[in-house]
């Protein structure tokens, strides 16, 4: 019974928001639970700021958000219906659900990891016992160890279990954490789908959809285990690709950069790297809007909302520093600048194993399949990769000039932080793969420049022929 | 650039249609080889990491592993009663600081007590002793009048 009533939490207060954010597409389902947690993390943070409960909080923010949206609704906000929506949507969402939550079948077994516990669960708890005890413990020397600066929202949505369930549960605790992950990749899954915008014939949309399934499979292969034990390096990681994908890659509509947006806000208010993350992202799905759209009004709209999006986390940052709280990553170390970068860079090459293949991947799709990729309204791949590398880069800076040994540093987190960047190399080769399949029987033909290029070909082979 | 343009188009123009055709020939041909390579390096990369996948679900619900997480959780639970049972709450707990020992106790005591790095007195010092009843470890409670 307690179950019921902690999915029901977990869902409810989420779905008139998603179905106002995203329409009805496949994706949907997947952002209600993003939402939910999102309103857990603004609820954390509002109780933190002020005073009383998480249930007080949780139920103001979800009550104002819900009547925002049904406001949205009565105004006139017809539900989006989505590009691909017109091809079995329910089919493309259930797919995509058995792909992100076959993994979750270990969730039987307590799998709980050691930052999870030391971490998240550590901060649930403390949330769960209200604003005292939250400043309290938070300010607490001896909690130090949990980094009490990171971004609420994982242990709010664990709190909020805690409370349907009266007690803490730290099995369900990592359960919620596990099914926000598994949703994080829905959005990626029903986001890649979304690129042939339903123009694709019944056995190509299937084989689009079999790859989409081995691509949450994959994504949940460079997670590892980190996926399922507690850990929310995946969740920000998702949820920034997730972010990339709708405002970066897939065409620039309003449905899709409004997802783009939730995504963002979950990345962001997830882990510090999320956030550092998302602005770069935020940046330059700002600089598209500047470079591709020429309607101004709504280009100022769109960056408020993209600034709505962040707000949270920049209010928790302001929050925690204003209790003296800071990140202990960054200081002086005892090593040599150049040191930790050698090791810096050993370890995360080592680690970005799919850069070689993405980069051929990417290769072959600007050579064969640019003018596809244009047809379909997808952006330049320039800007997932811009994300890679800036992300890439910023947290290779964090090892380079922060405090901790960095042998052990890269040790114990460098398998972590690549998740984000090699996920994000797998959706871009997912996206190419996607786009190749609709190009395979009419290869750049018969589109200008294909044409050009042949007309081109023939007309060199005729002058060989015939001599100067 | 205007003028070698205007050069290639003269030439286009000039192709016979024949070996127009043989070049839609040979770069279809060659874009089916270059997208068929793409699919077998996505291919190939995504199997692979579906397989890390698999087998991290299989190693996880393995009997021994799975036996070994559930022990832990029974451990954790299990010291957490054993402090409610000692310690009154609200408590100042000396946890000690800086080690592994002192971040377990501090995770033991959330909501129940407040942890402290040094003694104070009066008040209560925390460590973790084996053997005891929770899986094999137990908490020693002492107070400091």
């Amino acid at each position: 019974m307690n179950i019921l009533l902690t999915c029901a939490v977990l869902i409810v207060p989420g779905i008139l928001p998603a179905v106002v954010i995203a329409g009805r597409r496949p994706v949907t389902p997947f952002v209600v639970p993003l939402a939910t947690a999102l309103m857990a993390g603004v609820a954390v943070l509002a109780m933190f700021v002020t005073d009383g409960s998480l249930v007080s909080w949780f139920a103001v923010v979800a009550a104002a958000v819900n009547l925002l949206a049904l406001a949205a609704l009565l105004k006139g906000t017809r539900l989006r219906r989505g590009d691909s929506s017109e091809r079995y949507p329910w089919i493309t969402f259930l797919v995509v659900l058995v792909a992100v939550l076959w993994p979750l079948a270990v969730l039987r077994v307590p799998v709980i990891g050691y930052d999870a516990q030391a971490i998240w669960l550590l901060h649930a708890a403390m949330v769960f016992g209200g604003h005292n005890t939250l400043v309290a413990d938070m300010t607490n020397p001896s909690y130090l160890f949990s980094n009490p600066d990171y971004p609420p929202l994982s242990p709010g949505l664990a709190a909020v279990v805690y409370v349907t369930q009266g007690r803490v549960d730290y099995h369900l605790g990592v359960a919620a954490i596990a099914g926000l992950n598994a949703c994080t990749l829905g959005v990626v899954g029903t986001g890649v789908m979304e690129a042939v915008q339903g123009r694709t014939r019944t056995l190509r949309w299937g084989a689009n959809l079999l790859l989409v399934a081995f691509l949450c499979g994959a994504i949940y292969g460079v997670a590892g285990q980190y996926a399922v034990d507690g850990y929310a390096d995946l969740l920000w990681a998702g949820a920034a690709v997730g972010a990339t994908l709708y405002g970066l890659v897939l065409s620039p509509s309003r449905g899709h950069f409004a997802v783009a947006c939730v995504c963002l806000a979950v990345a962001a208010l997830t882990k510090n790297e999320g956030f550092v993350t998302s602005v770069i992202i935020a940046c330059l799905i700002a600089t598209r809007m500047f470079t591709c759209r020429p309607q101004r009004a709504r280009v100022w709209l769109r960056m408020a909302a993209l600034g709505a999006a962040l707000a949270p986390t920049v209010g928790w940052i302001i929050a925690v520093r204003s209790r003296g709280l800071s990140n202990s990553f960054l200081g002086s170390s005892p090593e040599s600048t150049l040191t930790r970068l050698s090791a810096t860079t050993v370890g995360m090459w080592g680690q970005l194993h799919l850069v070689v293949a993405a980069l051929c991947v990417l290769l072959l799709g600007a050579l064969l399949l640019r003018s596809h990729r244009v047809g379909f309204g997808l952006a330049n791949p320039a800007w997932l990769w811009a994300v890679a590398v800036l992300s890439t880069l910023a947290v290779a800076a964090t090892y380079v000039f922060g405090s901790y040994e960095i042998h052990w540093w890269l040790a114990s987190s460098v398998n972590r932080t690549t998740i984000f960047a090699n996920s994000l190399l797998l959706t871009d080769m997912a996206v190419w793969a996607v786009v190749a399949m609709q190009g395979v029987d009419q290869p750049a033909w018969p589109n200008p420049v294909g044409s050009a290029n042949a007309r081109l070909e023939a007309a060199d082979l005729s002058s060989t022929l015939t001599g100067p | 650039m205007s003028i070698s343009r205007s050069l290639e188009r003269d030439l286009v123009s000039e192709a016979p249609e024949g070996l127009v055709v043989a070049a839609r020939t040979r770069i279809r041909r060659r874009t089916a080889i270059g997208i068929a390579l793409l699919g077998v390096i996505v291919a190939g990369s995504f199997l692979v990491e579906v397989q890390q996948a698999v087998g991290v679900t299989v190693q996880i619900t393995g009997s021994a592993v799975a036996k070994q997480y559930a022990a832990s959780l029974h451990q954790f639970y299990c010291l957490k009663d054993e402090i409610h049972g000692e310690v009154p709450r609200g408590a100042a707990v000396a946890v000690g600081s800086g080690t592994v020992e002192s971040q377990a106790l501090s995770e033991l005591v959330v909501l129940w007590a407040k942890p402290e790095p040094s003694p104070q007195h009066p008040g209560w010092a925390l460590s973790l002793v084996t053997p005891g009843a929770c899986e094999g470890v137990g908490v020693r409670a002492v107070f400091h009048p």
